[in-house]
């Protein structure tokens, strides 16, 4: 079959009426929980797998959480330009630029160029996993155990070292993120690890748990202790003008359409790499829209390229993320985390057999993400006055409802209370690592990871009968673990470069973002 | 229909919570001692890890079960001395960078932990409705919202939404507890 039948076969799949609805569902909620500060798609789509256990099609559950995740994302922008509160360190750039935009009564032209932006860029970066990923699949299939060992601590090591401000905090919370993997029964032996002596831990702790405890309740927990539950002051949407073509005047037009291009050119290989995250192609996209314009002087007071070109790279890249996710089963983000999640609650393996063995439940999901895109264009734009009142909704009840859906998600793991102890403990340790400045992504995707990478790890080991060289005499895995020492020495280089030069440095590490 | 401005209007004055904005701006920076407390606590788990992940039993070899916890846990005690001695350096006056922010609201925080705490344990007792009811309109209260005839409207209205919703609607199990529901 080629990839246009197949792609029809998805299309047809997520035609039917309920998947249309999932689908519908899943894009108003992912708008929603991006628009709101405290919540965002990982928590979501964490507090939506139980109710998702009983589908019985998948497809329909994965259908929802692309739209949760793409959702997600357009509202973000929304909450930036308006509020210049970036709910993901993605849209920093875009609240820069188009918060700006928003004071100077430009906050019409700055909400379209973000959503059409991402539009443009996302469908075009769906065109792409559309043709690459089955290739990328076939390539990895390939793979050993060992290169896929190589692949998890490239993964890990990169999201760790570009995430946040200090690698020794980053590295602590992934290595927190794979110890809390460990906990329960091994796998292979039946030995029961770091449960201290809890048959209650056997079987683990639950994802669904962590991702609720660290970021619903630990966020809770951290915004109430620094006082922030005061709701900022929204920018006004100005009148819509007569003669713009959807909120943009034709200059808006031609000054958004190359930054689009060009983000998407950043967003997707970046994206793709088992390295990913969505922070470094937006602020590359950022300094090159700022470096080309020629009315440099506009950058910083509103420029509109400064959000057209970030927010296309913001969304290409989640495209992107889904290649490796799909083909190797490697997330490089939390949202990305908790779908491997999902995936592992119905059996399902991402990576290069799941093309062969749930074609449909893939071509489903990759169609879904074309009928996504348009439906959130269409949702975007004209309900802004709705997104505008749920960003009213006054911190104190947005809070205390995050709460009850939080509760509410870990109850409905196993109708244990004892759950809520577990996930309020870790969502205290959460809090905690807000206030001293430690990464939590690195976290989820340690805990997610960190018992695929120990069975690939034993399994590589095995078949090499416990030669460590079988890392690097391998091409494949070698240069893959050559690539996860760069990454993690490549956010110091110019302050190595400085000290070499014997000047003084005020920060060591290069920062690209913080969270999610 | 409302014109933009009103759309945009800053929340009423009940949800400023009284004292809390003035302390949210422009603070003094958190005290250096605590992030060496935090790594002297860190450092300990990490003790305790060594100690868990040495006495599982087994082969301490790679393919065994002791292999992964006892490097992780080893590794954990590395970056936790190096985090401390970044904090103690800091303490010392050095300029290090180690981020901490202040716990300004303690008292709330800690009122909350105990008011989720109680919440686990009333849950199955009773009930979903009744203990979800109570969660919502006194976790806003301790949140900082003064308006609590409208938060124990919304806690009553969401509450039951849900119960149906989740209980009836996606069959996911609820404690009824004392309602005869």
């Amino acid at each position: 079959m080629t990839v246009f039948t197949e792609l029809l076969g998805g299309f047809a799949t997520v035609f039917s009426p309920t998947n249309l609805l999932l689908a519908a569902l899943g894009v108003t909620l992912g708008t929603l929980v991006g628009v709101l500060p405290g919540i965002g798609p990982a928590v979501t789509i964490a507090l939506l797998l139980p109710v998702t256990f009983q589908f019985k099609d998948p497809a329909g559950a994965f259908i929802m959480f692309a739209g949760i995740y793409y959702g997600a994302m357009y509202g973000g922008s929304t909450t930036s330009i308006l509020l210049n509160t970036p709910g993901e360190s993605a849209s920093v750039a875009t609240a820069l630029e188009g918060h700006a935009m928003a004071r100077r009564g430009r906050a019409r032209a700055a909400l379209a160029t973000a959503a059409i932006g991402s539009f443009v860029a996302g469908t075009i970066a769906t065109v792409l996993l559309t043709f690459v990923a089955r290739p990328i699949g076939h390539l990895a299939t390939t793979f050993t155990a060992a290169d896929y060992t190589a692949l998890m601590v490239l993964s890990l090591v990169s999201v760790t070292a570009l995430v946040g401000r200090s690698i020794v905090r980053g590295m602590l919370a992934l290595l927190f993120g794979i110890t809390l993997g460990l906990v329960g029964l091994d796998a292979l032996s039946g030995q029961a690890r770091l449960t201290f002596g809890q048959p209650l831990l056997y079987d683990g702790i639950s994802d669904v748990l962590l991702i609720i405890g660290l970021f619903a309740i630990g966020e809770t927990l951290y915004v109430l202790i620094r006082g922030r539950t005061r709701p900022g002051v929204l920018a006004p949407l100005d009148p819509p003008r007569k003669g713009d073509i959807f909120w943009m005047s034709r200059q808006d037009w031609r000054r958004s359409w190359g930054p689009w291009l060009r983000g998407t050119g950043f967003g997707f290989p970046f994206g793709v790499l088992p390295a990913g995250g969505a922070e470094l192609p937006t602020f590359l996209s950022y300094t090159y829209e700022r470096k080309r314009s020629r009315g440099k002087d506009e950058f910083g007071k509103g420029a509109i390229e400064g959000v057209a070109g970030p927010e296309a790279a913001n969304n290409a890249s989640f495209s992107g993320v889904l290649v490796p996710l799909l083909t190797l089963g490697l997330p490089t983000s939390a949202t990305a985390a908790v779908l491997i999640a999902a995936f592992q609650i119905f059996n399902l393996q991402p990576g290069p057999q799941l093309f062969d063995k749930s074609p449909d439940l893939v071509w489903a999901l990759i169609a879904s993400l074309y009928i996504g895109n348009v439906m959130l264009l269409l949702l975007n734009l004209p309900l802004i006055r709705l997104w505008v009142k749920v960003l009213q909704i006054p911190r104190p009840v947005l809070y205390a409802g995050i709460l009850l859906f939080a509760m509410l998600g870990v109850y409905s793991v196993s109708g244990n209370p004892t759950d809520i102890l577990i996930a309020l403990a870790i969502g205290v340790v959460g809090m905690f690592m807000r206030l001293y400045d430690f990464p939590i992504a690195p976290v989820i995707l340690g805990a997610i990871l960190g018992p695929t990478l120990e069975s690939q790890l034993r399994r590589a080991l095995t078949a090499s009968n416990g030669d460590w060289t079988v890392f690097v005499t391998r091409p494949t895995s070698a240069i893959v673990l050559a690539l996860a020492v760069v990454a993690f020495v490549l956010p110091y280089l110019p302050w190595l470069i400085r000290r070499a030069r014997g000047e003084r440095a005020e920060t060591a590490k290069v920062t690209v973002g913080t969270e999610d | 229909m409302s014109t933009p401005q009103e759309d945009v209007d800053t929340s009423p004055d009940d949800d400023r919570p009284g004292g809390l904005e003035e302390l949210a701006e422009e603070i003094p920076p958190a005290s250096p001692v605590a992030p060496v407390v935090f790594g002297v606590i860190v450092l300990a788990v990490g003790v305790v890890l060594v100690w868990q992940g040495w006495s599982v039993p087994g082969d301490l070899g790679p393919r065994g079960a002791r292999f992964m916890p006892v490097v992780l846990a080893v590794l954990w005690v590395l970056l936790a001395a190096a985090y401390l001695a970044s904090a103690v350096a800091a303490l010392a006056g050095r300029h290090v960078d180690t981020a901490a922010e202040r716990f300004d609201h303690l008292p709330r925080v800690v009122a909350l932990v105990v008011v989720l705490v109680a919440y686990a344990y009333a849950i199955e007792v009773v009930g979903y409705l009744i203990s979800t009811s109570v969660l919502f309109a006194v976790s806003a209260a301790i949140l900082g919202s003064r308006n609590h005839i409208r938060d124990a409207v919304i806690a009553v209205g969401l509450t039951i939404a849900v119960y149906y919703l989740f209980s009836r609607g996606l069959s996911i199990y609820l404690p009824m507890g004392v309602l005869p529901v």
